[in-house]
């Protein structure tokens, strides 16, 4: 069951602005309570449960009703074993180990695509803000050289993303440094390379976007993969295996019981 | 986020006139080329299923990795045993696995559709509602004119404009003036359309000098992050034609502007608490229906009294009895 925070998808996580306070007192004991209240209780976009609110529901439930409406012993501790780790490892389990998947390959890959480099935890930026950060819209009042500087702020590695438009600018930049803001001092003496890259990046389909756009999705292959190496098939057969194993171990236990007996009387 | 400079850099781009662009030769081996066409393959379906929201990306990946494979799981249990498909097991595994996911994301959708025709303003997120209260707030508090509380029209037109301060204040703008009442506008025409409004949104950002945005869709930071211009768009009108609207056709008495103003201020908390209220409790509705629907569930997809693990414990048994079983598969 993919169970993904909702909230993360469409937003950024940044400090917060003018906000109004939701609560006085917010910093007090009851205050937090009221918050968390509110907070485990408020619909997400489109009505969906909150994230805890789904767990709440998911243990009481769903595997409550799994429980209650077993026919015998080999069934309840099926739905154990089958469901308990599942509602673990989907909502908590498989997107924390996305996080950690993108946070590896924004380090090794140097492309800019989590929300903030410095903490993993807050997720993936979003298809909106990869589009932003990878295609250069001539309005951005910061020119190219906001861009640029946007995507070192954001983690990136500017002589890995520029080399990935193409193997001819590849090759020209194959002597530039590897520390942003000295690679931006480089490519400021190169006027014609400069201008090149900068025009490729104001086309929407050039390739260091395509490959940023790829490299965001690689984590979630990654949880789908464990998804459906562990949840989908692993547990299943791990429980079909159970099941035979201890009731051969119950069978030969009491054949070999009752030999004994036999050989006894 | 602060953008530093580096001067070096400026020094660089403003020098020499650029006539020439030399073109791109891209030599690719054909290796590389069926990797990129592969990569490219990848992110266009994983483009499509981003698009189709939350519940239509858990739709797709759930079923492709938890519900197809455990439904072929269920199928082949005990086949190499019994030389056929497990069809009980098959269709036991169909029935819990999806009816249930899916369930707990329509049931909560369905009751908040419901709340929605009774109080759009239910519907709004918490933080876009927190926000367009406040900028109500800062209205009420601003008017000089109590007649303003009368015309829902010029009241959400002061709204919408107070939220563009809220946002865009400390932006440094040419034509700030223009693009404010551009905003205003796009919020408060009803024939306005959405990609116009977003399209204002990332010119605003894009124009800014001040900084440089990390996200052009962003109108407004929130508690929980960011609120984007498409849901403000969506969930204004809801505010304008609910909250707005009653606030617009209540009578606040004759008194003096203060006491028009107090009274005022009382009815918005009435009115948003009630609105509060009821997404509160349409969560709780939702919790408590799904939790009904889901522990009447079994008794649609579990028809035999032989459940398909005790079917196959009396068969892991008699292979046992039958003097073999010495394996434990």
């Amino acid at each position: 069951m993919k169970i993904s925070n909702s909230v993360s998808n469409a937003t950024a996580s940044f400090k917060p602005k003018n906000s109004s306070p939701s609560f006085a007192g917010a910093g007090s004991a009851i205050g937090k309570g009221k918050e968390f209240a509110i907070e485990f209780f408020e619909p997400q976009r489109a009505g969906n449960m909150s994230r805890n609110m789904f767990l709440l529901t998911a243990f009481t439930f769903l595997l409550g009703s799994r429980l209650i409406a077993s026919r015998d012993n080999n069934e309840r501790r099926e739905t154990l074993t089958r469901d308990l780790p599942t509602f673990i490892l989907a909502p908590k389990g498989v997107p924390f180990f996305e996080k950690i998947v993108a946070n590896q390959l924004q380090k090794r890959n140097g492309f800019a695509i989590l929300q903030n480099p410095n903490k993993y935890k807050e997720g993936l930026a979003d298809g909106g803000q990869l589009a932003d950060w990878y295609t250069f819209n001539p309005q951005l009042e910061s020119g190219f050289k906001g861009f640029s500087e946007r995507l070192s702020n954001q983690g990136g590695n500017l002589k890995k993303i520029y080399s990935a438009l193409g193997d001819d600018v590849k090759n020209k930049l194959k002597n530039f440094s590897d520390d942003n803001k000295t690679f931006m001092q480089e490519l400021s003496k190169d006027k014609e390379l400069h201008k090149t890259i900068e025009n490729e990046f104001k086309n929407t389909g050039n390739k260091a976007y395509e490959q940023a756009k790829y490299l965001r999705h690689v984590p979630k292959i990654a949880g789908f993969m464990v998804t459906l190496g562990l949840i989908g098939i692993f547990i299943p057969q791990f429980n079909i295996h159970l099941t035979r194993s201890i009731n051969k171990d119950d069978a030969r236990a009491q054949r070999a019981s009752k030999a004994k007996i036999d050989k006894n009387a | 986020m602060k953008v530093t400079s580096s001067k070096s850099y400026d020094v660089g781009c403003r020098k020499n006139n650029l006539t020439q662009q030399p073109n791109l030769n891209v030599r690719a081996e054909r290796g590389d080329v069926a990797f990129g066409s592969a990569k490219q393959g990848v992110t266009k379906v994983l483009d499509f299923v981003d698009k189709k929201g939350f519940f239509g990306e858990f739709l797709i990946v759930d079923t492709l990795s938890l519900i197809v494979p455990r439904i072929v799981i269920g199928l082949n249990r005990d086949k190499e045993k019994t030389g056929h498909l497990n069809y009980q097991a098959g269709l036991e595994e169909a029935g819990r696995e999806v009816i249930s996911g899916p369930s707990m994301f329509l049931i909560p959708m369905g009751i908040i559709e419901l709340v929605k025709h009774l109080s759009p303003a239910a519907k709004i997120q918490r933080d876009i509602l927190s926000e367009l209260s406040a900028s109500m707030d800062d209205v009420l508090k601003n008017t000089k004119d109590v007649s303003v509380l009368k015309d829902k029209d010029k009241l959400s037109r002061n709204i919408s404009g107070t939220l563009f301060d809220r946002a865009f204040g400390d932006y440094e703008l040419k034509n700030k003036k223009a693009l404010k009442n551009k905003f205003v506008d796009l919020l408060n025409d009803p024939s306005a359309k959405i990609a116009d409004f977003e399209k204002l949104v990332v010119e605003i950002n894009n124009k800014n000098k001040s900084k440089t945005t990390l996200d052009s869709h962003m109108v407004i930071k929130s508690k929980n992050g960011s609120i984007s211009a498409n849901p403000l768009f969506k969930d204004f009108k809801h505010y304008s034609n609910d909250v707005v609207d009653k606030f617009a056709k209540h009578d606040f008495g004759k008194g003096t502007l203060e006491s028009s103003k107090e009274a005022a201020k009382g009815f918005l908390e009435h009115i948003q608490k009630v609105r509060r209220t009821t997404r509160i409790g349409a969560s709780v509705a939702s919790y408590l229906a799904v939790g009904a629907f889901l522990l009447e569930l079994p008794k649609l997809y579990l028809r035999s009294k032989i459940s398909p693990a005790m079917a196959s414990a009396k068969r892991a048994r008699q292979e046992v009895s039958d003097g073999g079983g010495y394996e434990n598969i």
